[in-house]
């Protein structure tokens, strides 16, 4: 047991450690040097630890791609350098790196790749001083902020399409299930009424917290309600054991499944358990055309083993409009954010990207899984109106 | 019908997690925090042997072996310095599962992997279908309980393990081998949780935070057990059936929250539940 | 006395040049470092705050996130407004909410603790119980976080909050003064007697109980006190960054703050403190430059320090730099500083104002048809007893004719036994139910069969808790010295324990902890003392002084009921002797009457020899 009266040696020793972290402190004030000070530098925020980390691969390499094409192609004016940072698994983590992404590296902008409560973490330090954050998720579409740009869709944008879809082939009694977290229930809660209105019906509705592990009894309660199609919301590892218990349960056959949340590296892994799930995107790596060909043989130029993702995708685009915004206004914080405001780019895939008012306009890919994994595109459907106003106080 | 059979799978694939991590606690009364990183240990064997195109039963043995070897230098490097100090193997096996999870990461990458899809065949019991592969499981949980049970009660290593339990120093002086046997019985823990890891990966995503949504659930478990296999047995059936009927009839999210409340007020009212702490 | 006060000085003057040296680091810091360190004095705080909890009355609190996060929820959604899904849609300027913010997370978490703490810390459960309650608690919360978004925020939390105009650095003082303040203030308490007795709980729950001190509600006081200090830096780091989660109240995050403690050093305040502040900045420097890797580096560190010094690297450095401090005065020839060093630095005087109580002939304790079993194994079958005051009473008897079992069932009233035991002992008579620090301060004193120290208390300050006899000590008064009667001095004189007075308890030869034992007991100015075998393992000498000095406490009017195995020396002291026998008394009656008498030759004489 520990000596519990503080003795001399115990000052001793306070003194000594306290020596010891301000040296460490004092060394590792300096920021790197090699990068000169006309260069833009662009901080990538993402979690490279924890449950989270699934995404960092694919996303890392979009952000590299994009920033050897914007340098050798010179589509900013300046040389764009990054500094990556790990946003840990929670809010606390993600303040302390986006601070020293802002304060120590003097970042001029943010990619991120994080969960809402760590963004909003994020923005808390970043609006303060004016830099832009372009992130893939905008919390389920509801968070806001003027100096943040979401670049993925929000659930009305990524749901519609397949309700469209489906309905058309005739499949109207619909089940929803989803993670007990904001992106499904506002998902859910966007969907139901939209099937109501084009004719469809709402057999049952039911969540589970993040983090299940069995969902024998989901599984049975939706086969119970007896659905034409399944729409499965879970999110991330908790998706790929739900996928693998239906598709392992045989009381689901000649069920539908619609589960947009599905990666494609999940469901390359998850092989036949995956087979005929309906997903919609702006990204699968199996779009056909030259223009994915090229962009696909540049990722795996930036190091990626596996195709890329939406993540890769998303990433990409985020560098490219920055660096279209970049051109145009300069380096200038706030001259930056209202740019990105107007962006009108040529994405990877010869369509057009916009955005407008903070969300982003593209074309959505419904495609369905195949028997080995892969997702094969169904049809391509015009952009949504995110049909979304700022109304958060951030 | 159904809901029997998801109440039974439920308890069945609990118990499979649960055991080795009895043993551990039971016999040596270490708190093993990282019983979901040897599960993970025991899973990306199987991947990597079903990369090699191996059976999925073959990689199931494999990733046994692999979890017993690496749980055998833990136990050397670690564990075994730690015996009789309860709280501090808390706080060391968090540290292993830890390290353990960033070997994997650093190995395989933070990518999705797969181990097959074994049984993917319904079986119709009394007329309804159901998952084979769950049912399987039932039944390798049964076999693992009952095979244990006549291990302790019938064989010389049930009697001498009980001795340990009972009272190591005298154990000791009767000439058994007692850091060979504890050395053992940890490895034999982690073995049980790579076979575990395998037999699960069927059913769960398979990346390097493999199963650790399973610890809280299993640790109430393993502490309602106490000492006792029929503890950890209805320790197991007590959970499971709490957690599947109360999500079944009920709102699933409060579920979780109502087993862990159930496992507290339990140990509440049966402090002996804990009696793998000697006093 | 003067080199202590000079070693005072020197505290308080390094604390102060510590805190200056992080002042100044204020002025000259870039913002990335201070706002580290901003975060890092805030979980400090809460370091601190753990410590208290796990390191002093050492309850293992799992979740202690859960009263972090309770502290920056309450300062969260007293400032903000939501709509119907938990989204910010606008902010409360008026100051004063943080404040009363702040207050009620206080407020809640130790009210819950209390809650908490009743219903898990008891005489009979595990000591692991609370862990096993906390770690459920926590993963609770995280879970039903996201049910409430009109309060919590949902899983977006709640954000864009804090007050506004204050800078950065404004903030860094703030949080280095209130770590300042929790700091000292816990040093203060923590050195204080009452730390004495916090401590005492942690060593041994038992023997603080039989002292007379209601050890659960200490553990719950002082978890309430732990969660409310959490609450505090939890409301700061609130109000600080504008910013609460379901991430506050997460396993993760408590598991962070066990390590701070526990590489720092458990018991010691200023390691966590320590601990909290360097792990913070390492860990994010660190992770940034090897982010994959720094989770690999974090475990195998914390494995390292819980393997090779479990008691954290405070007490290891401290340690370190003492052997080296020895060597060297060593070689300079400075022999005295080779007498090993003391804890404490209490010293033990005499008091002689201890007033004499009047000798009576009424009884003290009356026993009848006692009967007590452990299962189905009865120990006592019948015992009917009447124990005068001012009497010296010998229990003798063979290996287990439950002499032990009738002395643990005097001093605790949970003992479930068949029959009736009453005490006339001022307006105290009850026995039933009566836990065995309520018995202990009828003025019944127990002293065990095998001598029961505190690991980290030394001989004085075991004395002086048995002297407080269940009264809550001063908070924040240190007693350098313990007056105690001239019976006790001559407890401490025959045993050999005179001017030992700073060693450990448990650092003592046999002997010596047997008169420690003793002497404690007599401390507590008992009316009965309850002595298992007081002499064993002491040598003839000793003996016949120890029994002088209890012949001298009966004629003052104490009663003392003694288990005792060596005839000779029951017949030179007691008053009266019975005989136990398979769990029946025999024979009753003067040491002579029983020596003489047929019936307990056979039964007794028998089986020794």
């Amino acid at each position: 047991m520990a000596h519990s009266t503080p003795t001399r040696r115990t000052l001793a020793a306070l003194t000594a450690t306290c020596t010891t972290a301000g040296l460490m402190l004092s060394a590792c004030g300096t920021s790197s040097p090699e990068a000169s000070t006309s260069d833009y530098k662009v901080g990538v925020l993402l979690q490279l630890s924890g449950a989270g980390s699934v995404y960092a691969d694919s996303a890392q390499a979009g952000t590299k791609a994009a920033l050897q094409d914007v340098n050798s192609s010179k589509k900013a004016g300046v040389r764009f350098t990054s500094v990556v940072a790990d946003a840990g698994a929670d809010a606390q983590s993600a303040t302390t790196a986006c601070s020293r992404l802002i304060q120590q590296d003097k970042v001029k902008a943010l990619v991120v790749f994080v969960p809402g409560p760590q963004l909003l973490a994020c923005n808390t330090l970043a609006k303060r001083q004016n830099i832009p954050i372009l992130s893939l998720s905008s919390g389920a579409g509801n968070i806001c902020a003027t100096n943040l740009t979401g670049f993925g869709l929000v659930p009305n944008q990524q749901t519609l399409p397949v309700l469209d879809d489906l309905i058309a082939q005739g499949k109207k009694k619909w089940y929803f299930f989803g993670a007990d977290y904001s992106t499904p229930k506002t998902t859910i809660s966007i969907a139901k009424p939209y099937l109501a209105s084009k004719g469809g019906t709402t057999v049952g509705e039911s969540y589970e917290p993040m983090g299940t592990t069995d969902y024998s009894q989901d599984i049975t309660k939706i086969v119970n309600a007896h659905p034409d199609v399944a729409f499965l919301n879970v999110i991330g590892n908790d998706d790929v054991a739900l996928e693998k218990q239906w598709a392992a349960d045989p009381r689901t056959k000649g069920i539908t499944r619609v589960d947009i949340l599905l990666g494609e590296g999940p469901a390359k892994a998850l092989g036949s358990a995956a087979s005929g799930i309906w997903s919609s995107n702006v990204y699968f790596s199996s779009i056909p055309g030259s223009d994915n060909d090229t962009f696909k043989s540049q990722i795996q130029a930036a190091g990626l083993k596996d195709s890329p993702d939406i993540n890769t995708y998303v990433s990409y685009l985020q560098v490219e409009a920055l660096a279209s915004a970049v051109k145009s206004a300069g380096a200038d914080g706030p001259k930056v954010i209202s740019a990105l405001g107007k962006t009108d780019i040529t994405g990877p895939l010869g369509s057009q990207f916009q955005i407008r008012s903070g969300f982003s306009y593209q074309p959505v890919y419904l495609a369905q899984a195949q028997a080995d994994g892969s997702f094969a595109i169904q049809k391509k459907s015009d952009p949504v109106d995110p049909k979304l106003a700022c109304s958060s106080a951030s | 019908m159904t809901l029997l059979l998801d109440v039974l799978t439920s308890i069945g694939i609990l118990t499979i997690v649960v055991l080795g991590l009895a043993i551990v606690l039971g016999v040596l009364d270490v708190i093993n925090l990282a019983h979901t990183g040897f599960m993970g240990i025991g899973v990306y064997a199987a991947v990597v042997a079903h990369e090699h195109g191996w059976p999925f039963w073959l990689g199931v043995v494999v990733a046994a072996i692999a979890a017993a070897v690496a749980g055998l230098v833990v136990e050397v490097l670690v564990i075994r310095r730690l015996y009789d100090r309860p709280l501090e193997t808390i706080l060391a096996t968090w540290g292993i599962s830890l390290i353990i999870v960033q070997l994997i990461t650093l190995a395989f990458g933070h990518n999705n992997r797969a181990v097959g899809q074994p049984l993917a065949t319904a079986t119709s019991v009394f007329g309804t279908p159901y998952s084979t592969y769950r049912l399987v499981l039932v039944i390798i949980a049964a076999v693992l309980v009952v095979g244990l049970a006549l291990l302790i009660r019938f064989t010389r290593v049930g009697l001498t393990v009980r001795m340990i339990q009972a009272n190591q120093d005298l154990a000791r002086g009767l000439g058994i081998r007692v850091s060979f046997l504890r050395a053992s019985t940890f490895v034999v823990g982690c073995a049980l949780a790579g076979f575990a890891g395998a037999l699960l990966g069927p059913t769960q995503a398979i990346n390097p935070n493999y199963a650790v949504s399973l610890v809280a659930t299993a640790f109430l478990a393993v502490l309602l057990a106490g000492r006792h296999l029929s503890g950890l047995v209805l320790g197991c059936v007590i959970l499971g059936a709490v957690q599947v009927l109360f999500a079944r009839w009920a709102n699933p999210v409060y579920s979780s929250a109502v087993v862990v409340g159930v496992a507290v007020v339990l140990l509440r009212i049966f402090p002996e539940g804990l009696t793998w702490r000697r006093a | 006395m003067a080199s202590r006060l000079t070693l005072r000085r020197g505290r308080f003057g390094t604390v102060g040049l510590v805190v200056a040296g992080f002042a100044v680091f204020g002025v000259v810091g870039t913002d990335y470092n201070t706002g580290l360190l901003t975060t890092a004095f805030v979980y400090a705080i809460a370091a601190v705050s753990l410590d208290l909890v796990w390191g002093y009355v050492g309850a293992p609190d799992l979740g202690h996130a859960l009263w972090f996060g309770i502290g920056a929820l309450s300062v969260g959604a007293m400032t903000t407004v939501t709509d119907k899904t938990g989204l910010v849609i606008d902010v409360h300027d008026s100051s004063w909410r943080y404040v009363v913010g702040i207050i009620l997370g206080m407020i809640v978490s130790a009210a819950l603790a209390g809650i908490v703490g009743r219903f898990s810390f008891s005489a009979r459960g595990s000591a692991f119980y609370i862990a096993v309650v906390t770690l459920a608690l926590t993963t609770v919360a995280t879970t039903l976080y996201s049910q409430f978004p009109k309060i919590t925020g949902g899983d977006n939390g709640l954000f864009g909050f804090g007050p506004a105009n204050v800078t950065p650095r404004t903030w860094y003082y703030v949080a280095l003064a209130a770590l300042t303040l929790v700091v000292i203030g816990a040093v203060v308490l923590v050195r204080s007697d009452l730390g004495l007795l916090l401590k005492a709980v942690r060593d041994n729950e038992t023997r603080t109980r039989y002292l007379g001190y209601d050890v659960e509600r200490i553990k719950t006081v002082t978890f309430m006190g732990g969660a409310a200090i959490a609450a505090f830096a939890g409301g700061l780091m609130a109000v600080i960054y504008g910013l609460v989660s379901s991430d506050l109240f997460s396993f993760v995050f408590a598991t962070q703050m066990l390590v701070w403690v526990a590489v720092g050093g458990r018991g010691t305040i200023i390691g966590p403190v320590i601990g909290a502040i360097v792990l913070q900045l390492v860990g994010a420097h660190l992770s940034a430059q090897f982010p994959t890797q720094w989770n690999l580096v974090e475990g195998v560190l914390f494995v390292l320090v819980v393997v090779f010094v479990p008691d954290g690297v405070l007490p290891f450095v401290t340690r370190q730099i003492g052997r080296l401090a020895t060597s060297l005065h060593t070689r300079r020839g400075d022999m005295a500083s080779r007498e090993p060093q003391g804890v404490g630095g209490r010293r033990i005087t005499p008091d002689p104002a201890g007033a004499p109580q009047r000798p009576t002939t009424s009884p003290v304790i009356a026993v009848s048809d006692l009967h007590f079993g452990y299962g189905s194994l009865q120990v006592l079958r019948g015992v009917d007893l009447q124990v005068n005051r001012g009497e010296l009473l010998c229990i003798v008897g063979p290996n287990g004719a439950g002499k032990s079992t009738l002395v643990s069932v005097l001093a605790d009233g949970n003992m479930r036994i068949d029959g009736e035991i009453r005490y006339e002992l001022g307006s105290h008579t009850s026995h039933r139910r009566r836990p065995p620090h309520r018995i202990a301060r009828y003025g019944v004193s127990r002293k065990f069969q095998s001598p029961q120290l505190f690991e980290s208390l030394s001989a004085a300050e075991t004395i002086l808790l048995a002297r407080l006899g269940g009264k809550l000590p001063s908070f924040w008064r240190r007693s350098e010295v313990v007056p105690v009667s001239p019976a006790v001095v001559d407890v401490l004189d025959a045993t050999g324990l005179h001017g030992r007075d700073n060693e450990r308890g448990t650092t003592l030869a046999h002997g010596l902890k047997q008169g420690l034992e003793i002497a404690a007991a007599v401390a507590s100015r008992p009316q009965v003392l309850l002595l298992d075998e007081p002499t064993a393992g002491l040598t003839l000498n000793e003996r016949a002084v120890i029994g002088k000095v209890l012949r001298r406490l009966v004629g003052n009017g104490m009663t003392v009921i003694l288990i005792e195995h060596d005839l000779d020396f029951v017949n030179q002291i007691a008053d009266r002797v019975v005989v136990l026998h398979g769990g029946r008394i025999i024979q009753d009656g003067t040491p002579d009457e029983v020596s003489s008498s047929q019936v307990v030759r056979e039964a007794y004489l028998g089986t020794v020899s």
